[in-house]
């Protein structure tokens, strides 16, 4: 988006640039240790000056690799992403000789070659199998030029103090803090603290884990050995620590799995330390951080092949903070269902019943058990008149829709339909479609009517596509519909469970219940939750545009906000607030639905958020659940602190939220109340959005104990473009008496 | 509710005496449809025995099926949600505006759809907010126009002096109105109804959507068309989709404007023996599936690419009255006397005629007696009460002999009997309800004296029919 006042970002100036460049460097510090953050990674440049020599030439190193880098136009050149490699070689060249003309000459060779190096693992290990390229580069560039090296007489030997220093904190603590220090070749407890405060400023979790997998390393190590060699934990110690950190926490979800998975492959790797050690001794050279890569890569490649999608789960894709994964799994899981299930939409107009559920009697049983069939029923019976024709049964010939965004990978459309009672056990599935989802996995829709089929392989299916009609082909008795879920393409593969979203299910004679996930079983009346147009267009949020409100703060101060929507450079809406936090949205399938919140507090926001977080754009809705995060709940500092330590990956709120239409007023009143359990304490806060078809959400307010925020809408607005003006327009405010709250 | 005879648990009893007469002999008895009917009798609606209603609420009563009236609703609702996305059904008021039946098929979410001041008012009296009320019809005074453009009620347009009208009320208030126009065309299938709305095929239409986009106080978003009225060829709703979303298309390519609603009107036929079909309704009248597959696939095929380009699809309206309810109600009447006709044939005079079956007009009810009847069936008139020649409820249906205060049963008369019946020489009668669990309730007392002349002013000179001296 271009801002109104004509400023246009086609070109940076240089100053951003230079700006730009150096928060690169500084993240490809923090990089090493996982933790992305400029600010930190400037404490960690300042701690790799605990030996100048080893400082100097690491920022030597990051600085030609940058160069580089963005002399040739690499790909995230100014992100850092390629130097944090050459920064480890210049490091590692600094660890063993003086800083002179010559060894600078060398650091500029190496750090080239590792941009370069970098640049291309990367693109070759994503296309392998998704694999992060971590320090491969380093490793094998330092191991170069370390073989080199041995040819280069005119290079001083550069010695650290071998020895440890006086102890600080006790053997343990001080061989774990120097070894941590030697992931920027600094083993000195002190420089281990640094990076340790680091690394527990970002994620608490990511320190636990690199103490544990320290801990679990150094375990197998005293088991294995009887006397180590002395300073040997210290100079390689680290690999345990990292391994753990990256198997347990930055490409997992995070939960009691990975936890043990995490500890597993950091005792595994240092036995590869061991091993590796002992192989390059001969050529006289150190181990770095080979292990740490050997054994990540390993756990990590060969988990990506697991044939279950129950933990642990990878996220190769999207690598994040360990507290950061598991928000946006917990959240993805409450809304979207388990995620080794897949999510689908009912693949009909109207409510059906479920004939089948999962391992039901008939035939979803074995490989095929995670099934569904779904017929319709008038008074508990299938047809009308004698039930001898095809064209009796109340479901033959009703539209099929896609339950999903997919391509059509195959279809079949030519068998016949059975006659009522007969079955065609030849051809099986009868006529069929199959749908490759977005996500991946195949969705099988079996017993289509001959000559139904309207899509074709290769085209591309969203939800609302009538596919083909309801039939009587293949293996089936009555007409009927047959839905599953398959990890491979072909026909009816092994089946992978998979669930109903956005639903409003029914049980015997009892009224519809909308539900977000929805789990139905055999005679369970279900239908899609019809999108209604003007709940919708209540809600909708294009971009570019601008909602100010006024917000009454808890003490009663009250201040002009402002929320506007942006769209990323990756196709993601966002809601952003004035202090710069932002939450991402999608306004889809019937749904509008905030996530992935970033930034600092922002009082409106984390308003609206909490207000408005998840909201059906269903009439059927009445009534829902949902499990924001406990970061939007407007917490005092001591609980909040006690929470983090109670729940350091974080928690869900329980919420539960009503919408009633208020015809008096015209408009939708949303009621959420918000509970949390802490040591056995219920907090509990309330919400209220207030919002119609012409205005949008006009009102929000909360309610925790006796405290109470408020924010009403002042103005819409839009901003401008070039060639468009921006523009904004009072709301004017509803009825005479002013002061009057629909949200009270 | 109705029973087959049983031969061999009569053969055992007495065989009771029939009055001799003597009957031509024919050979019509038998047709190719299959043999008489002459053992049929219900005895009980909704198992509420009949004579305990008639002893209760007297003769002729109407009887309405609460549990019908839903189930009947819920039938056409799924038979079109299942084929099209958005459906929304108002409940037409003049098929039967009794505020019990109203009531009823709005707590399944029926909107109104009126067609007069009195329909709109009835409707907003019984609680229906503007917002889901179609306003419809060739007549809509300024008055009652002014208030449903203050409620937000949809109007109907159906002819330019009432666009004219509806533009400067809505100056004069300083709102924008959306509102909704009426088609006509030819569907081939169906006579041309060309007196109401705009004609399509001559470019009234297109010419009455300009109109609208010029106007700065209207807004275009609705389409609607009534074909015709107990429409037997859903052939013709295929037509009608088609034509109508061919305007949507052109309209909106033409004038700018989104359409959000196509409303189908209704007439969909009900299960009621036309006069002058041949045929049974068993076999000529459309399942509610039949009329669903016949609009529902050429308005997909129509807005297919509209849903693939993400414009909403526009809501399907119906207002299919007479289809929904005319099964749900019954008419007990009583027999007041049996003639012999002067051609022979024999006659039964009912206590409800055509000014309460007003229906009779066009339909051949069918006629249930409420006990077994013993005798040979012969051709029977049956007139109603009037001292009118043409008071004729069945001009021949074949019954064994009735005696007087026997009762029978009409069926169906739940569409425009309750709202076109006549205080013609006769009170009207008590209309009874019976809900689920056999519960009965009044939902319309019979009416009296005063009721009818409660609105009559005598002039002073007339207060007497002694002429004052």
């Amino acid at each position: 988006m271009i801002l109104d006042e004509g400023k246009t970002p086609e070109r940076r100036s240089i100053l951003a640039e230079l700006q730009a460049t150096i928060g690169g460097v500084l993240r490809a510090y923090s990089g090493i240790l996982f933790v992305d953050h400029a600010a930190i990674g400037f404490m960690f440049l300042c701690a790799t000056f605990w030996f100048p020599n080893v400082g100097l030439a690491g920022l030597i190193a990051a600085a030609i690799g940058m160069a580089v880098g963005y002399v040739l136009q690499l790909p995230y050149a100014i992100s850092g992403v390629n130097v944090y490699s050459s920064l480890l070689v210049g490091l590692s060249l600094g660890a063993f000789y003086e800083l002179d003309a010559r060894l600078i000459v060398l650091i500029a060779l190496s750090a080239a070659l590792t941009v370069l190096l970098a640049a291309a693992l990367r693109d070759v290990l994503w296309r392998l199998g998704r694999l992060p390229v971590l320090s491969v580069p380093f490793v094998i560039v330092a191991l170069t030029t370390a073989l080199a090296a041995a040819n280069y007489g005119g290079l001083t030997p550069y010695y650290e103090p071998a020895q440890l220093p006086p102890a600080l904190m006790g053997d343990w603590i001080d061989t774990f803090l120097a070894s941590l220090g030697s992931v920027f070749f600094s083993p000195h407890p002190i420089v281990g603290v640094a990076l340790f405060l680091g690394i527990a400023l970002r994620s608490r979790y990511l320190a636990f884990l690199c103490i544990c997998g320290y801990a679990s390393g150094q375990l197998v190590f005293s088991l294995l050995t009887v006397n180590p060699p002395p300073g040997l934990l210290a100079w390689t110690g680290f690999n345990f620590a990292l391994t753990a950190m990256a198997v347990g926490g930055v490409f997992v979800v995070p939960s009691l799995a990975t936890f043990v998975l995490a500890l597993i492959a950091a005792g595994s790797s240092a036995v590869v330390t061991s091993a590796l050690g002992n192989a390059l001794l001969i050529y006289g050279l150190p181990v770095m951080a080979s292990p740490f890569l050997l054994t990540t890569l390993t756990f990590l490649a060969a988990l990506r092949l697991r044939m279950s999608a129950a933990a642990p789960v990878l996220l190769l894709e999207q690598p994040g903070l360990p507290e950061t994964n598991f928000e946006r799994a917990r959240l993805a899981r409450r809304r979207l269902g388990s995620l080794a299930s897949t999510p689908l939409l009912a693949p009909f107009l109207g409510e059906w019943q479920v004939y089948q559920g999962f391992d039901g009697p008939h035939t979803h049983q074995d490989r095929w058990r995670y099934a569904l069939d779904f017929h319709r029923l008038e008074g508990a019976v299938a047809y009308s008149g004698e039930g001898n024709d095809l064209e009796d049964y109340h479901c033959f010939g009703l539209p099929i829709l896609s339950p999903a965004f997919g391509l059509v990978v195959n279809i079949q459309d030519s068998l016949p339909d059975n006659l009522p009672g007969e079955l065609d056990l030849r051809n099986n599935w009868g006529n069929y479609i199959l749908v490759q989802t977005d996500a991946g996995s195949f969705v099988l829709l079996a017993h289509l009517k001959k000559g139904s089929v309207r899509v074709h392989p290769g085209e591309r299916v969203t939800p609302d596509t009538i596919i083909a009609k309801c039939g009587n082909s293949g293996r089936s008795p009555q007409p009927h519909v047959h839905l599953q879920v398959q990890r491979h393409g072909n026909l009816g593969g092994s089946t992978m469970p998979f669930h109903l979203v956005s639903a409003v299910t029914r049980r015997d004679s009892q009224s519809g219940q909308y539900h977000v996930v929805a789990e139905v079983d055999s005679g369970d009346s279900v239908q899609r939750a019809e999108d209604d147009r003007q709940l919708s267009s209540a809600l909708h949020l294009p971009v570019g545009r601008t909602l100010r409100y006024r917000v009454t703060d808890a003490k009663g101060d009250t201040q002009d906000s402002m929320l506007r929507v942006i769209v990323t450079l990756f196709g993601q809406f966002r809601l952003v607030g004035e202090t710069g936090a932002s939450a991402a949205f999608e306004h889809r399938n019937g749904t509008l639905a905030f996530y992935d919140r970033q930034g600092p507090a922002d009082q409106l926001l984390d308003l609206w958020l909490l207000a408005l977080g998840l909201s059906p754009l269903s009439n059927q809705a009445l009534v829902w659940l949902d499990e924001p995060s406990v970061r939007l709940m407007p917490l005092g500092r001591v609980t909040r602190f006690l929470l983090s330590c109670l729940h350091p990956l974080g928690m869900g709120i329980q919420s539960r939220y009503e919408r009633q239409w208020l015809s008096a007023d015209k408009c939708w009143k949303q009621n959420g109340t918000h509970t949390i359990e802490i040591l056995r304490h219920a907090h509990s806060a309330s919400t209220v959005a207030v919002f119609d078809p012409d205005t949008g959400c006009r009102e929000l307010s909360m309610q925790y104990h006796d405290r109470h925020w408020r924010a009403a809408l002042l103005a819409i607005g839009q901003s401008g473009d070039r060639g468009v003006r921006a523009w904004e327009q009072e709301v004017p405010v509803m009825g005479s008496d002013q002061g009057r709250l629909i949200g009270n | 509710m109705t029973d087959q005879s049983d031969p061999e648990a009569q053969a055992g009893k007495l065989k009771p005496w029939i009055k001799p007469s003597i009957v031509m002999h024919r050979s019509g008895l038998v047709n190719k449809f299959g043999a008489v009917r002459r053992d049929r009798w219900q005895t009980d609606i909704e198992e509420v025995p009949i004579g305990e209603l008639v002893h209760d609420f007297g003769s002729p009563l109407f009887v309405i099926s609460e549990s019908k009236l839903r189930d009947n609703l819920h039938r056409l609702m799924r038979a079109f949600t299942a084929r099209y996305p958005s459906v929304r059904y108002a409940w037409s008021y003049k098929t039967n505006y009794l505020g019990a039946v109203c009531n009823t098929f709005h707590q399944e979410g029926a909107w109104a759809e009126v067609v007069s001041a009195f329909e709109y008012e009835k409707a907003r009296a019984l609680g229906v907010p503007g917002e889901q009320i179609l306003f419809n019809g060739p007549h809509k005074p300024r008055a009652i126009l002014e208030r449903a453009i203050k409620e937000d009620a949809h109007i109907h347009i159906d002819h330019l002096d009432e666009l004219y009208l509806i533009e400067t009320i809505a100056k004069e208030t300083g709102k924008v109105v959306d509102v909704t126009i009426r088609l006509n065309f030819e569907t081939g299938y169906t006579e041309n109804w060309g007196r109401f709305g705009f004609n399509v095929e001559s470019g009234q239409a297109i010419d009455a959507a300009w109109r609208i986009a010029r106007s700065e106080q209207l807004r275009l978003t609705g389409l609607h068309s009534h074909i015709g009225t107990f429409v037997l060829d859903q052939r013709a709703y295929g037509a009608q989709a088609r034509i109508m979303c061919a305007f949507l298309q052109e309209a909106e390519d033409k004038t700018g404007c989104e359409i959000e609603t196509l409303d189908f009107g209704g007439g969909f036929a009900s299960h009621n023996a036309l006069q002058g079909i041949y045929l049974p309704p068993e076999q000529v009248v459309p399942s509610f599936d039949q009329y669903a597959e016949a609009i529902c696939t050429p308005l997909i095929e129509a807005t297919y690419e509209r849903s693939a380009r993400g414009r909403p699809l526009p809501i399907l309206i119906l207002e299919t009255g007479r289809a929904v309810v005319d099964d749900a109600e019954s008419l007990v009447t009583t027999v007041v006397a049996n003639k012999r006709l002067p051609d022979g044939r024999r006659c039964v005079v009912a206590d409800a005629g055509v000014n309460t079956l007003f229906t009779a007009f066009w339909y051949n009810h069918q006629v249930l007696p409420t006990r077994e009847l013993i005798g040979t069936p012969e051709e029977t008139v049956i007139y109603g009460p009037l001292c009118m020649n043409i008071d004729v409820v069945r001009s021949s249906i074949l019954l064994a002999p009735l005696k007087a205060g026997d009762t029978l049963v009409i069926s169906p008369v739940g569409a425009y009997n309750n709202t076109q019946w006549l205080q013609f020489i006769e009170y009207r009668p008590n209309v009874v309800m019976v809900h689920p669990g056999k519960e009965v309730s009044l939902v319309r007392s019979a009416e009296k004296l005063d009721s009818i002349t409660a609105h009559e002013h005598l002039p002073k000179h007339l207060s007497s029919p002694v002429k004052s001296k």
